[in-house]
């Protein structure tokens, strides 16, 4: 986790007051609002948040205190609420592939053209285009989650992520490499 | 299988996409959070377990009230039976012969019969297609009493230029139209819960400065077809056929050709019905019509009080989509989604999601 150590743990701050509940919403909630925009867009995102933290507090006695964090475990509850809402996610790509459009027949256009937006815009188009679960843990890794904390946010053998986020890189490095987008342009622009 | 080194540019791409997410005003979740956990805490007597029962009936209800809305298309007998030999036009036979049409090759082949009735557009150089496409879905709240359900209407408006291609122009979504909850339950849910299900909001975006849009490659092509392009696409449907499988197939997914190629046909349906010729319709028809997979939906299908006849794939496990074409003229009506098995406490059978959309052309953008 890219997070400095807190001085009160999550497990703690679980097992107490409504105010100890809020400390841990200040605490993660950017994070977690971070993940949901990027899966579905702005207009429902926090609806998604305020979800998953409601869930997260009903819940909270079935929270494993052996973990130091709770962000892996609030990515799974706010993972299964995002499910919850997949027409939007998918409107939300339909858009993103719609506003991109970005095919492989102008591949040398793109490689002259294109810059960091244009990047991402095309990142984000051919991430709508994988199957939803590895859409999940790439949004994961991206959000910097070890394989061991994505696999406990998505409640999966570590197996699984190993091998799932390894063919989703492939086919993403492909695909992005089919519009023109080599590993020079992306490491230029990052 | 470790390969966290093996695409440095990428992940670093990854994380820039992650990082440079908007930054959020998360003051009115907070508050809104604190408010619903407070409710829950004063919800903590013996006669939870009564309320969790009642919120579950209330998915019940709301099931029923969906099915209200989209009620089981009759069947073939109870159709026919309003139709009467010799009381009826050579047009209302067809259009019933259409209705009461057994499997998907028949259907297809009648609505071939039909497609003269399906002229495109007339398009004048320099003018707009507008398409406008109003959807309708299912959206679940989650809350301290459990889930509540309600009804959102969408309104998608689209201006692009004829003859430059369906990349947008300008775009204007409107959310939250005619919202409304599923039961009486689920109204005293949300409000407790604070969700303003009846705000409408607006998102109007312009792709005039090519700054904002990115690059966009302005050649006509299937993604991007123009009057001209459709024109120059093939009528025999084998032609057709392998004209766009050569654009979808994927050698290392042979098993996903037809579904590719079925997902080809309706984005371009959807996005320029109103501009294909009768012969073009006949050959994508035929194409469909051979695509495994397909299904017929007997009878007739309502949608948005439009009678159609739906033909259905699934899209992914527990999920078909349906698209309802209008056995009079042959075109498009529009298209829904339903649960084939039971999922999130919802039951098979119940309608997620559907859209109807409708194209004209204009003169400029804006007008509609």
């Amino acid at each position: 986790m890219r997070t400095a150590p807190p001085s009160t743990s999550d497990a703690e701050l679980l097992g107490g007051t409504r105010a100890d509940f809020a400390t841990l919403f200040d605490r993660h909630a950017p994070a977690i609002h971070r993940y949901c925009a990027r899966r579905i867009g702005p207009d429902t995102v926090d609806d998604v948040v305020a979800d998953t933290f409601t869930i997260a507090y009903e819940k909270r006695g079935r929270f494993d205190r052996s973990y130091n964090s709770a962000l892996p475990w609030l990515y799974g509850i706010a993972t299964n609420v995002l499910r919850r809402h997949w027409l939007v996610e998918a409107r939300h790509r339909r858009q993103l592939r719609h506003d991109i459009d970005l095919s492989p027949d102008t591949a040398e256009q793109v490689v002259s053209r294109v810059d960091a937006g244009a990047l991402l815009r095309a990142l984000s188009g051919e991430m709508a285009k994988l199957s939803r679960r590895h859409r999940e843990m790439l949004h994961l890794y991206a959000a910097g989650l070890a394989y061991a904390d994505i696999a406990t946010a998505l409640s999966v053998p570590l197996g699984t992520v190993m091998s799932g986020l390894h063919r989703a890189r492939k086919r993403l490095r492909a695909a992005l490499l089919a519009l023109g987008i080599d590993a020079a342009t992306m490491e230029d622009l990052t | 299988m470790s390969d966290q080194n093996q695409y440095p540019e990428l992940d670093a791409t990854l994380r820039l996409h992650h990082d440079t997410a908007p930054e959020p005003d998360l003051a009115p979740i907070r508050r809104e959070v604190l408010t619903r956990i407070a409710a829950s805490d004063h919800k903590r007597t013996p006669a939870r377990k009564l309320v969790l029962a009642t919120a579950g009936l209330a998915v019940i209800a709301a099931v029923t009230t969906t099915v209200v809305v989209w009620p089981d298309a009759p069947r073939p007998a109870d159709v026919a039976a309003g139709a009467g030999p010799g009381a009826v036009s050579a047009d209302e036979a067809a259009i019933a012969a259409i209705t009461n049409a057994a499997d998907l090759p028949v259907t297809m082949n009648l609505l071939i019969q039909r497609v003269a009735k399906a002229q495109p557009l007339t398009v004048a150089q320099g003018g707009y297609l507008y398409t406008s496409s109003r959807g309708s879905a299912v959206r679940t709240i989650q809350g301290p009493d459990g889930p509540a359900h309600y009804w959102s209407d969408e309104l998608n408006e689209r201006w692009t230029s004829i003859t430059e291609g369906y990349l947008p122009k300008f775009t204007r979504y409107t959310y939250n139209v005619n919202s409304r909850p599923l039961s009486e339950a689920d109204r005293v849910k949300l409000v407790k819960y604070g969700v303003d299900y009846a705000k409408q909001t607006t998102h109007e975006e312009d792709f005039s400065d090519p700054r904002r849009t990115g690059p966009r490659d302005p050649t006509p092509r299937l993604h991007n077809p123009t009057p001209e392009f459709l024109a120059s696409l093939p009528r025999d449907p084998a032609a057709l056929k392998a004209l766009l499988l050569a654009q979808v197939a994927r050698a290392d997914q042979p098993d996903r050709t037809d579904y590719l190629l079925y997902k080809e046909i309706i984005g371009l349906i959807h996005s320029v019905d109103a501009l294909l010729t009768p012969e073009f319709r006949a050959a994508i028809y035929q194409i469909l019509a051979e695509t495994s997979g397909m299904t017929r939906i007997p009878g007739r299908t309502d949608l948005a009080g439009r009678a159609g006849v739906a033909v259905a794939r699934q899209i992914s496990p527990g999920y078909q989509a349906e698209i309802i074409l209008d056995p009079d003229t042959s075109r498009v009506i529009g298209s829904r989604t339903l649960l084939t098995e039971d999922r999130d406490g919802l039951p098979a059978g119940m309608v997620l999601g559907s859209s109807t959309t409708d194209q004209k052309v204009v003169t400029k953008v804006g007008e509609k």
